[in-house]
């Protein structure tokens, strides 16, 4: 009897316990039925529908609560963010290290540029001029104060020569006065020793630039006559054939006259007087044959533009007003009482 | 008479037990209301209506168990910003796995209940993400592997811990070891 009641409560609990199952398995087959149907519902009926009417609605009502949590973590996520955001002591280092080297990068960028915008203004200015030129770069500089020179990385190997003029991106700079086979030493205009025959853009007007010890230009033989005002361009004449014609040498910063002088006391400055230079533009071959070099040194050169100064009425008349002439006549013999500038 | 009597406890025992799991839910809900989105760690974010399924699945059985996942992902629905009806369907799957469970052993044992717990959140996090995926919500399995899922299973794994440890009836000092004095509620420390 036992063993029946036994079997039968057994035989009854595994009954329950399969019908409970069956439930269980009905109710997941409905509710996922149900998921379906609100999720296909949801993307067919648009923004206006019940569902996303619903949705809204019950939004809008749980939004206080929302605030209200959002001022309760409001200190803890700000102190998250801060821990977030601070880093550990090999990250600052790495960043730093990092930071380091970009800084580097850029400045070592920032000299490629500057250089970039040189050579393009030497390129500019070498195909402006229709020169035939060849590039260099500066190594080295006069050391004593009786002479302004530097020195090149080029020399006769590179199809240099002795009087060849050397420019930079600003005008003309010198002129080479000694070389050897790799290196070549320019003569700057503004040493005391040089001359350049140059004239005033505006009024043409032609003279002699000349340096002085204290490394100023000065413009000379410029009859006061002419109109001549601070900011006036200075370019090359173009007399002598050293150096080629219209070639900026700098900019009038001053113009004095002396009550008994026929000529102005004028005071050049190159453009970007205080730049060094860094890479320089050597004038190879003139195309205008009529500007080819007829010296074979600087000191015959100079010696060349002051004899062209004096007589240069008679070799280029074009260039002076009557005036001029008038004047450049009377003043023939001081011309040549001049110390004339040679070695 | 006995029987009679016997039948109206039960009754309210049922009913007491679906009032009490109404109110776990609601609270539980509220919790996610106030702090699930405002708590982020490692881009996983707790989901506070998981206590609800664990606190809740002792009481019902499975058919009563899915309708209430059924209702708790109704809500989570109403107030997320994704479809409606995928929490639905993955609450309901949840709820139903968590009641095919041995409860003894979920009751007696921390390491099964935490076990079972971590098994159940996994099927749901990917069964969501599966859904998103099939719902156009998302366009890769595998990101929203390595950016979602993971992280939210860490998390809501973490959230489990001390729950099974109060739910199962193990003695506080050494996880997982049977307590022969847990209830049939769960709840630790309540005799």
């Amino acid at each position: 009897m036992p063993l029946r009641s036994a079997y039968r409560n057994k035989k009854a609990f595994s009954g329950k316990k399969t019908r409970r199952i069956n439930a269980g398995l009905f109710s997941l087959i409905l509710s996922c039925l149900v998921s379906l149907a609100c999720i296909q519902l949801y993307s067919t009926e648009g923004d206006t529908g019940f569902l996303h009417r619903v949705k809204s609605f019950s939004q809008s009502a749980v939004s206080p609560i929302s605030r209200v949590g959002a001022f309760i973590s409001s200190p803890f996520r700000s102190k998250a963010e801060t821990s977030r955001a601070s880093l550990s002591s090999e990250s600052v280092q790495e960043l730093e290290e990092q930071n380091t080297k970009l800084r580097r990068a850029v400045e070592e960028l920032e000299e490629y540029k500057q250089e970039s915008e040189r050579l393009r203004g030497l390129l500019q200015l070498s195909s402006a001029y229709q020169l035939q030129s060849s590039a260099a770069r500066v190594i080295g500089r006069s050391l004593d104060a009786w002479s302004r020179t530097i020195t090149i990385d080029k020399g006769s190997s590179n199809g240099f020569s002795s009087g060849m003029p050397v420019l930079n991106s600003y005008g003309l700079i010198g002129q080479i006065e000694q070389l050897n086979a790799n290196n070549a030493v320019v003569r700057l205009i503004s040493d005391e020793k040089s001359g350049v025959s140059a004239m005033i853009q505006s009024n043409r007007a032609a003279g002699i630039l000349r340096g002085s010890a204290d490394g100023s230009l000065r413009l000379e033989y410029i009859t006061t006559d002419a109109e001549v005002k601070p900011g006036d361009v200075v370019i090359t004449s173009g007399m002598g054939g050293v150096y080629p014609k219209g070639l900026p040498i700098g900019e009038v910063i001053s113009v004095e006259r002396s009550a008994a002088s026929l000529y102005y006391n004028i005071v050049v400055r190159p453009p970007r007087a205080s730049a060094s230079y860094e890479e320089v533009l050597v004038i190879t071959k003139l195309n205008d044959p009529d500007k080819q070099p007829i010296a074979s040194s600087p000191s015959e050169a100079d010696n060349q533009a002051a004899d062209e100064q004096a007589g240069r009425l008679q070799v280029d008349p074009s260039a002076q007003s009557a005036q001029s002439v008038q004047a450049a006549q009377q003043e023939g013999p001081v011309l040549q009482e001049q110390p004339q500038g040679s070695e | 008479m006995a029987q009679l009597q016997t039948l109206q406890t039960t009754q309210k025992e049922a009913t007491s037990s679906l009032l009490a799991s109404f109110i776990i839910a609601l609270f539980c809900l509220l919790l996610h209301l106030l702090l699930a989105q405002h708590i982020s760690v490692l881009d996983g974010h707790f989901n506070f209506l998981l206590i609800a399924c664990i606190v809740i699945s002792f009481r019902h059985n499975s058919a009563s168990l899915t309708w209430i996942g059924l209702l708790l992902g109704f809500m989570y629905d109403c107030l997320s910003s994704t479809s409606f009806g995928a929490m639905m369907l993955c609450f309901s799957l949840l709820f139903y796995l968590l009641s095919r469970g041995d409860r003894q052993a979920f009751k007696e044992s921390f390491s099964y209940a935490f076990v079972r717990a971590c098994l159940a959140i996994i099927v749901l996090e990917f069964v969501y993400a599966i859904l998103l995926l099939t719902l156009g919500l998302d366009t890769s399995f595998l990101s929203s592997i390595y950016m979602r899922i993971v992280p939210n299973i860490l998390m809501n794994c973490l959230l489990m811990l001390p729950v099974c440890f109060l739910m199962s009836g193990a003695s506080f000092n050494r996880i997982g070891r049977s307590n022969k004095r847990a209830n049939t509620r769960g709840l630790r420390f309540r005799s």
